[in-house]
């Protein structure tokens, strides 16, 4: 039995938004972190469904791609909360405004 | 040989310098007067070899030194009558110094660096006189300068040495850019800076008229290099204050051979300044007035080696002005005695200063005849020999530069250059009833110590003495009776051109003999009223009647005695102004206007960078909705 | 012994960059000195075994190794050596170890990564100047700037940020004009040919009508101007000279700013003929400028490090005006280029050998007020003979090399215009003012301080780092033939047919 393809995209949609939200208003870094890796995850299912659906084997590829990228994003950005946390105690964005003008 | 007589100096100058720096007294000494007495053998040598073998001007093939594009200067040396001549009196006067040095410098505690120098300066000394081309002679040009900076300074825990060194070398400098001009100029209408190149350029055809009037510019550019050395007006400062240097140094560089190094290369060139008959009447004007000039300072100076030092001056006056009249070879031959006798007079004031622990006033002397009787021996033979009593050596140069210059400069230079003779008289005569005659002025302390200095110091003098009374007997005048060798000796390195030969050959038959003697009677007579004068005036120390004299022309008597305040103009008019422009220019154009540029501009991206982040807040969340509603837009514009 | 020969070029760039990553690798100061030191005197090696074998009779590039970068764009890694960059190269291998030895017994914070920079700095000085390629030209060129900034930046005095902001954002300006000029140069060479190419043997070929001809050479000579300094472009030099530490202050005045005016004879001037036909008064008239500007200032500095940072633009402006003196005839002077060319290198070797000795005294006084001084002769007489002799190469006594430099400049700016000729002149005696008076506040007079009194004469290593430098200032100036033939095909080359110039390669 076959899913449609439908069902992915809305389901990808889903994940996409509620990683965009997330990254948009928590204000703790690591849940801004796991938002961002639900975003590339949202992708994922969308190349995956759509190379399926198109025959194609590019898209996997692509996946493998962002997966690599995504393993390495976490771990330097993992690694860079921890050093704010050691430096300034919180990782809480509210008082991290160093960028401001 | 030629090789070995230049470098001999070169090895003394580096073992005392850099091997043996803390060798002790005798050790330092000996290496340099090994040195010198070496290099004057091979001088001799060489010089005996070059007379046997015609006496013809050759060349000596060095190394290639600098080359690019068409300018080629090789490191080659010139070797003829005049270079020959000019090696005996650097390596023969030199090292009768060296040796003197040795005693006079008694009391230093280590003195290789102070031989290291003078070995160093005999070096560049022999380099400037031979040097094939204008480049080599540079070389040496500068290079006794510096040795004369720095010894000079050589007693440099002194500020006023120090100073005194800094500006012989600078107004050194000014002279030096006139002779690097008349290099380029050389070059770019003759392609070649080689003297014997230049000569045979010159000897072969007739020029044309923009080459000739580039000739006048040359010689004229040269002149102003000869005027910063041999300490002509208007850059003759540096000499007196040059005194600062140890006696020693003043007797080798400042009288006998670095300060005669104008007249040399003037003389090396004579077939350019032979060219150019507006140069030469600047010259000679010069040198006259020159030696006019510092002739009236030493009148009333009453420092030792400060008359000394303007004596100097008017000596060269003297030796510039026979240049310019054409009368080369009596100016060599001035040259060639001056060395002598003012080595000779130097010297023995050295000794009197260190027997006078190290005082030169000559107010505070007197009487050293009776303490210091060989040096007063030595040193009347030299005041006899430059005011020119007949028979010494002073008496066959001066007259007959002053001959020459009434023949080719007419009676009013001649009457310049017997005023001046008679000052002279009158100063040196000064200068020696001050020091030797009289009562002794000096205080309890230092009369106690006077004594006569070492062999070592008083052998050289006599030495020297001799060859005052006698050099002069090289060119004795043919209307004595003599053959005047020096003149015809010098023959094959002037090249007189037609015109100017024709009119001295006319001079000579259209003045009698009985001229010639008229003059010679008259300068001598000057010179025994000029030297009476003095004598009634000094011999039993200062007369009452000088104070009586000086408050009556108290004007022209401070005029004189400061020295025309030429040092205090120099340096209200020019040194001042210069350092507040460069002062101005650093203060305000640099860090005001030029930085004030860059610094607004820094500071006018700061502002706009300012003004454009109020919307920065810092807010991590902020910049991402921001992202997202840019990311929305975007699509919104691509999709429709 | 083949192929050492054909990829001498890259092993003598690339290999500081090496000993540089195993410095910043391996920690250890013991480490950074020793490795530095060998690998900058191997490197120095490297650079003899290419003088050696270097051939003096002929223009053409040598040495020359070609790899393909990006084959769409025309982009080649080229490297090759004339007698012009020659000079510069031994100038920079040279001077590479002396300033590693200066550095052997100090105690700055983090030395290693100090010296580690300036290992790759040294990468990237060989790469400018062999680098035949407009693109890897302007990689280095930047490259340069990277480890200048730290070192001042982070080595550096109390104004250090300022000084470093300043020399970089100066710099960066002038650089970025180049780079729109050479873009603009490459898209006009396949406007012409319809070939993509970045080397400059390809793009001197270019023709390109006056009116463009002026506004890349402005560009390009902006660049190199401010790197030079020229008048009025000079004052991020004396900031950066004095807040930068000794090390960096000898390599910023002895290979940095020879950059720029070695971009003038590479780049801007057979580029753009037909420009500096226009532009050349104007360059002549900065230099003149800048040598009497230079040494007047110079003259009434009190801070040594100054003094000497001024006495460079003074220098410099030698250089410039040697290097486009045009005769009459529309060539340029030979002798001006060898003057200007030899003038870089005593340049490079006097004045990094003042910036050392002033480092020394700084070192044992921690000031380098000229105030400060005086009388030191007597203390130091090592330190005196070297500082006079560093001095007397500075303002060009004949039997230094800075004679040899300056005489030819003037000579062949005499030639071209004879006023300008007089006025450059007058930069000898100014430059013997304010030498001197430097020699005279630091070395004699009596000494006034009572901390002066007891200081110690050079050690063992300063001596062997200043005495080859005084050694070369007098071989310079009494065998400069020994250096001329070498460059004498390549200058005489350039100032002949610089109109239509082209680079050959030697064994193509």
């Amino acid at each position: 039995m076959s899913v449609p393809v439908e069902n992915y995209f809305l389901l990808s949609s889903f994940m996409f938004l509620c990683g965009l939200l997330g990254v948009m208003f928590r204000r703790n870094l690591i849940m801004v972190l796991m938002s961002i890796e639900l975003m590339l995850n949202a992708v994922n299912i969308i190349f995956v469904a759509a190379s399926r659906q198109l025959g194609q084997v590019d898209g996997q590829v692509m996946v493998l791609f962002v997966i690599t990228v995504a393993a390495c994003e976490a771990a330097v950005g993992l690694a860079m909360v921890i050093a704010l946390f050691r430096r300034y105690g919180t990782v809480n964005t509210d008082f991290l405004r160093l960028l401001r003008g | 040989m030629i090789w070995w007589m230049i470098l001999f100096p070169l090895i003394g100058a580096a073992l005392n310098g850099l091997v043996f720096r803390k060798a002790p007294k005798a050790a330092s000494h000996a290496i340099a007067v090994a040195a010198m007495l070496a290099s004057f053998v091979c001088a001799a040598l060489t010089f005996k070899q070059f007379m046997e073998a015609g006496g013809q001007a050759q060349v000596i093939r060095g190394f290639p030194w600098i080359s690019a594009g068409g300018f080629s200067a090789p490191f080659n040396l010139i070797l003829d009558r005049l270079s020959g001549l000019m090696i005996l009196i650097v390596t023969g006067i030199g090292s009768l110094i060296h040796i003197y040095a040795g005693g006079y410098m008694h009391e230093e505690e280590r003195t290789s660096r102070f031989f290291s120098y003078l070995n160093l300066f005999v070096f560049m000394m022999l380099l400037l006189v031979l040097g094939d081309n204008m480049l080599v002679m540079f070389v040496g040009w500068e290079g006794v300068g510096l040795c004369s900076y720095l010894l000079i300074g050589y007693w440099f825990q002194d500020d006023a040495n120090a100073a005194a060194g800094m500006k012989a070398f600078i107004v050194n400098r000014i002279g030096d850019i006139g002779f690097l001009l008349g290099i380029f100029l050389t070059f770019k209408h003759f392609g070649t800076v080689s003297f014997s190149e230049l000569r045979d350029m010159i000897g072969s055809g007739a020029l044309d008229a923009v080459k000739l009037g580039a000739v006048g510019w040359i010689t004229l550019c040269l002149f102003i290099g000869a005027c910063g050395k041999s300490a002509q007006l208007p850059l003759y400062v540096w000499l007196p204050d040059a005194m600062a240097g140890p006696t020693p140094v003043s007797a080798l560089i400042h009288a006998a051979t670095m300060v005669t190094a104008g007249i040399y290369m003037m003389t090396r060139v004579n077939f350019l300044y032979f060219l150019s008959p507006g140069t030469m009447q600047v010259v000679a004007v010069v040198g006259g007035l020159t030696a006019f000039f510092a002739a009236t300072i030493a009148l009333v100076q009453n420092d030792i080696k400060k008359v000394l030092a303007y004596s100097t001056v008017s000596q060269l006056g003297y030796m510039v002005m026979a240049c310019g009249v054409g009368a080369f070879d009596a100016g060599v031959f001035h040259l060639l005695t001056h060395a002598c006798f003012k080595a000779l007079l130097f010297l023995g004031a050295g000794s009197v200063i260190v027997a006078m622990h190290h005082k030169q006033d000559m107010q505070e002397m007197g009487g050293l005849r009776k303490y210091m009787p060989v040096t007063h021996g030595v040193f009347l033979v030299g005041v006899l020999a430059i005011i020119g009593f007949p028979g010494l050596s002073g008496f066959f140069s001066k007259d007959e530069i002053l001959w020459k210059t009434f023949v080719g400069g007419g009676p009013l230079m001649w009457g310049l250059g017997a005023v001046t003779a008679g000052m002279t008289s009158f100063y040196m005569v000064r200068l020696l009833c001050l020091t030797f005659y009289g009562p002794n002025r000096s205080d309890h302390h230092t009369r106690e110590h006077l004594h006569e200095t070492p062999a070592l110091m008083w052998a050289p003098l006599v030495v020297l003495a001799l060859l005052s009374a006698g050099v002069g007997y090289l060119g004795v005048p043919e209307v004595l009776g003599g053959h005047n060798l020096f003149h015809h000796y010098l023959d094959p390195v002037m090249m007189v051109p037609q015109q100017a030969a024709e009119h001295w050959a006319f001079m000579a038959e259209h003045h009698s003999h009985s001229l010639e003697i008229g003059l010679m009677a008259g300068s001598v007579g000057i010179m025994f009223v000029a030297s009476g004068l003095a004598v009634a005036l000094y011999s039993r120390g200062p007369a009452a009647v000088l104070s009586g004299l000086q408050s009556r022309f108290k004007g022209a008597y401070d005029m004189l005695s400061n020295k025309y305040y030429v040092d205090e103009i120099y340096d209200a008019w020019i040194v001042q102004p210069l350092r507040d422009m460069s002062a101005f220019l650093w203060g305000i154009i640099d860090v005001v206007v030029i930085d004030g540029i860059v610094n607004g501009v820094g500071q006018l991206c700061a502002l706009a960078g300012g003004l454009a982040s109020f919307r920065m807040t810092g807010s991590v969340h902020r910049h991402g909705m921001v992202l997202v509603m840019g990311l929305v837009v975007l699509l919104v514009v691509l999709v429709t | 012994m083949e192929w050492f020969n054909s990829h001498i070029l890259s092993i003598l760039t690339f290999f500081p960059l090496l000993v540089s990553a195993a410095i910043f690798l391996v920690p250890g100061e013991n480490f950074a000195r020793t490795a530095a030191l060998g690998g900058s005197i191997l490197t120095f090696l490297f650079s003899l075994h290419v003088w050696h074998y270097f051939d003096p009779a002929s223009a053409k590039l040598q040495f020359v190794e070609s790899y393909i970068w990006m084959q769409e764009f025309g982009v080649r890694a080229i490297f090759g050596i004339d007698g012009i960059s020659l000079l510069l190269v031994m100038l920079t291998t040279a001077l590479m170890p002396l300033v590693l030895l200066s550095l052997w017994n100090s105690h700055y914070k983090h030395l290693r990564q100090y010296i580690g920079l300036i290992m790759a700095l040294q990468t990237g000085m060989i790469g400018a100047l062999v680098a035949v390629d407009l693109v890897f030209f302007y990689v280095f060129w930047e490259a340069m700037l990277i480890p200048m900034y730290f070192i001042i930046g982070i080595w550096g005095g109390a104004r250090r940020i300022y000084a470093t902001t300043k020399f970089i954002l100066y710099t960066v300006v002038g650089s970025l004009l180049m780079l729109a000029a050479a873009i603009a140069l490459y898209l006009n060479y396949y406007r012409q040919t319809g070939i993509y190419s970045t080397s400059l043997l390809d793009l001197y070929s270019v023709s390109l009508d006056p009116r463009t001809q002026m506004w890349m050479f402005a560009a390009f000579a902006l660049a190199f101007a401010i790197k030079v300094p020229m008048w009025p472009f000079h004052t991020w030099l004396p900031d950066a000279h004095v807040e930068a530490p000794t090390a960096g202050s000898v390599i910023l005045a002895g290979v940095l700013l020879k950059m720029g005016t070695y971009g003038f004879l590479r780049f801007a001037i057979p580029l753009f003929p037909l420009a500096l036909q226009t532009f050349a008064p104007v360059l002549i008239f900065l230099g003149i400028v800048g040598i009497i500007y230079g040494a007047l200032t110079a003259w009434v500095q009190k801070d040594a490090k100054k003094l000497v940072a001024y006495s460079s633009v003074s220098h410099l402006g030698f250089v410039v005006i040697g290097s486009v003196a045009i005769l009459a005839d529309g060539t340029l002077s030979s002798e001006g280029l060898t003057g200007a060319l030899y003038q870089m290198i005593n340049h490079g070797v006097s004045t990094g050998a003042l910036f050392l000795l002033v480092g020394v005294i700084y070192e044992r006084r921690h000031t380098r007020m000229l105030a400060d001084f005086g009388g030191l002769a007597s203390v130091m007489p090592w330190f005196a003979v070297m500082l006079i002799v560093a001095t007397l190469g500075s303002v060009g006594l004949p039997g230094t090399g800075g004679f040899v430099g300056e005489f030819l400049i003037l000579l062949g700016t005499f030639q071209a215009s004879p006023l300008a000729g007089v006025l450059a002149a007058t930069g000898v005696l100014l430059g013997a003012i304010y030498m001197l008076t430097l020699c005279r506040q630091i070395l004699f007079g009596p000494v006034k301080h009572e901390e002066n009194k007891s200081l110690k004469d050079l050690t063992p290593i300063e001596f062997a780092y200043l005495a080859p430098l005084a050694i070369l200032v007098i071989v310079m100036g009494i065998f400069p033939d020994f250096f001329l033939n070498k460059t004498r095909a390549s200058i005489d080359h350039l100032a002949r047919n610089y109109k239509s110039y082209s680079l050959g390669v030697e064994g193509h």
